[in-house]
């Protein structure tokens, strides 16, 4: 280990791959913090620039980009509600609620740090004990991750509340339902395609998410009678955290650190889960009065998703890097470019190329001091988008949001469509619907079906795997406890009461 | 959310069975959602008591609708008026809808986003977007 240490000293800190770690937080936040243009696209964009360097150089560069991208999706998350991925949802939920109380630039504060300590808790953890990890990620089995993920989908109540579960769940199934649009993964069979040809490949996760967010926050805005600014200049410059936030955050950051890095390890799981599941432990755990804050503004609520998709977004490249599985959609897209490259990720690639498996492990360290160094001091700079005119705000909101999404598919089918899930997102939220639910089970709708029919291929199309297997059993009686928990926890308050 | 619960039922029936003695058809899983999207629709119908008029404030649907409209015509043009043309548009429209009347000001802002945009992602990036209208670029 020692010895693959050095060498990734030896890689990652040259002057050349110092700069291209440099361009890609940058590029990353850049990229990631405009609404519709979130890591996915961010990687995609600089692949043509990435492929023109050494493969080092490349995927240290691209690697650096997803990690800013997605701290980058984390800021327009907390100033205009706009995630431009699914993993910087649950940051909305706080962060939002900060901001719109004049503490956007204390928000951004909380979560560049956030951030910071997970990402370098992850590092540390990907480094001690990534060949131990990547062997027990191995041993998962369909049966568990169709447990794991069903564990995930429930969790959605912990963000709907006590009268909103019902909601959540409903938007839960809307989500899986509209996963299952397109050719069918084994078979290849089309469904629900209504005869049109754009829709064989299913909606775009990118569209679906831009359009319930960024779209419907931008079109409520414009709905909205017009009234004060969010946040005054001074209020945006102030990023001082206090002790107490700072005791407060810190226990969540270290525990969210570690969610996320063994949520992100599994392939397929990625940030998204790690991000939600981080903030419903935190909701769960935290004292009543702690608790009550939560949605309203609560620094643990900010903090524990933040750590939690950063230390995943590093975990990610365990499989990616040991196993030759992509964990998430882009890692998947890093996974085309090693390949590109010429190389096979994989256990060989610590014999073959043990430059670019140890430079990119030593990079992250790098990185995420780099993202901190960056972010930091440009909070109140990036901050003052919100003095910005709604009058001129929100129209490019709306164009950065459509054009992340034309500029991936480069088809008008898709802004109609986008067009038109705005618009049932608007009447959604209207009724108070939430739409994070809707985006975890269309995130993972594919995943649960796929992992499901496989158990079910290897019982004999029974359900014993839920009970006969120990490790899934335990993640079924996990999820039997998240879905009961908030009911039992009801009538004893109401009871109490 | 019954009405299209009921109606992705419905719409189960079309996707083609290769094997029908296969325990995970692509018809299952869709299956299970529709009728599980129906019961939950009729739940959340008969538990409609709950305090749903929360939104109080006035909302102005009709800028709303325009703007879906405008979007709409964004994604028609932006292929056959090019990419420059069409953004500058739809930015000055949007601009305009939203209380900012000053012309000049508005192209002052939409003009050089939009060729900076362009100019970033063509230039720079490599990816080809078509600046101007499509019987220009013949």
């Amino acid at each position: 280990m020692i010895e693959g240490i050095v060498t990734g000293l030896s890689t990652a800190f040259t002057l050349q791959n110092v700069l291209f770690l440099l361009t890609g937080c940058f590029a990353g936040t850049f990229i990631g913090m405009l609404p519709g243009l979130g890591p996915m696209t961010a990687i995609a964009l600089m692949i043509p620039i990435a492929s023109a360097l050494e493969p080092s150089s490349g995927i240290i560069m691209m690697a650096a980009v997803y990690y800013g991208a997605i701290f980058g999706g984390s800021t327009s998350s907390i100033l205009i509600n706009a995630p431009g991925v699914a993993s910087t949802v649950a940051t909305s939920f706080d962060g939002y609620p900060m901001a719109k109380a004049g503490k956007a630039g204390k928000a951004l504060a909380i979560a560049a740090i956030a951030s910071f300590a997970g990402g370098i808790i992850a590092a540390i953890l990907l480094l001690l004990f990534a060949p131990y990890l990547a062997t027990l990620s191995l041993s998962f089995q369909s049966t568990d991750y169709f447990a794991l993920i069903l564990l995930g989908l429930v969790s959605v109540a912990a963000f709907a509340g006590s009268s909103g579960m019902l909601k959540a769940i409903t938007m839960t199934v809307f989500g899986l339902m509209l996963s299952t649009v397109g050719s069918d993964q084994t078979q290849g069979l089309p469904r629900f395609t209504l005869g049109q040809v754009d829709l064989i490949d299913g909606i775009s996760f990118l569209l679906l998410v831009m359009a319930t967010f960024a779209l419907s926050e931008a079109l409520l805005a414009i709905m909205r009678p017009a009234g004060p600014g969010i946040s005054s200049r001074e209020k945006l410059t102030n990023i001082r955290i206090t002790a107490d936030e700072a005791v407060e955050a810190a226990p969540a950051v270290a525990r969210s650190s570690t969610i996320g890095f063994l949520i992100g390890l599994l392939p397929g799981a990625g940030a998204t889960i790690a991000s939600f599941l981080a903030y419903a432990t935190e909701q769960r755990f935290a004292p009543t009065r702690l608790a009550k804050k939560f949605g309203h503004g609560s620094v643990r609520g900010l903090a524990a998703p933040e750590a939690a998709n950063n230390a995943a977004a590093t975990g990610s490249f365990v499989p990616l890097l040991t196993l030759g599985i992509p964990g998430s959609g882009t890692t998947a897209i890093l996974l085309g470019a090693l390949i590109a490259y010429g190389i096979q990720p994989g256990p060989l690639l610590y014999i073959n190329n043990p430059e670019v498996f140890w430079g990119v492990i030593v990079s992250m360290w790098l990185g995420n001091v780099v993202l901190l160094l960056l972010n930091l001091p440009l909070i109140p700079y990036i901050a003052r988008i919100l003095t910005l005119r709604q009058g001129i705000l929100l129209p490019l909101i709306l164009f950065s949001s459509l054009i992340g999404v034309y500029l991936v598919s480069f088809n008008s089918f898709d802004l109609q469509l986008m067009v038109l899930f705005a618009a049932v997102a608007v009447f959604f939220r209207l009724l108070d619907f939430p739409m994070a639910p809707m985006i975890l089970g269309f995130i993972l709708g594919g995943m649960i079906e796929e992992n499901l029919r496989r158990a079910l291929l290897i019982y004999d199309g029974t359900w014993v795997f839920l009970w006969e297997r120990p490790l899934t059993a335990a993640i079924m009686v996990l999820v039997v406890m998240v879905l009961i928990l908030p009911i039992l926890l009801q009538l004893v308050s109401r009871r109490n009461t | 959310m019954l009405i299209f619960s009921m109606s992705y039922g419905v719409l189960i029936f079309d996707i083609p069975l290769i094997a029908n003695n296969e325990t995970f058809t692509a018809r299952s899983m869709p299956t299970f959602l529709a009728v599980f999207g129906t019961f939950l629709s009729l739940l959340l119908i008969t538990r409609r008591d709950q305090s749903q008029q929360k939104q109080s404030e006035k909302m102005n649907f009709r800028l709303g609708l325009t703007f879906l409209a405008l979007m709409s015509a964004y994604g028609f043009a932006i292929r056959p008026a090019g990419f420059v043309l069409a953004t500058v548009v739809f930015l000055f429209a949007g601009f305009w809808l939203l209380g900012e009347r000053n012309a000049t000001k508005n192209l002052a802002i939409a003009l050089p986003v939009v060729v900076f945009f362009w100019w970033l992602m063509s230039e720079l990036l490599g990816v080809y977007l078509p600046a101007l209208p499509e019987i220009l670029n013949d």
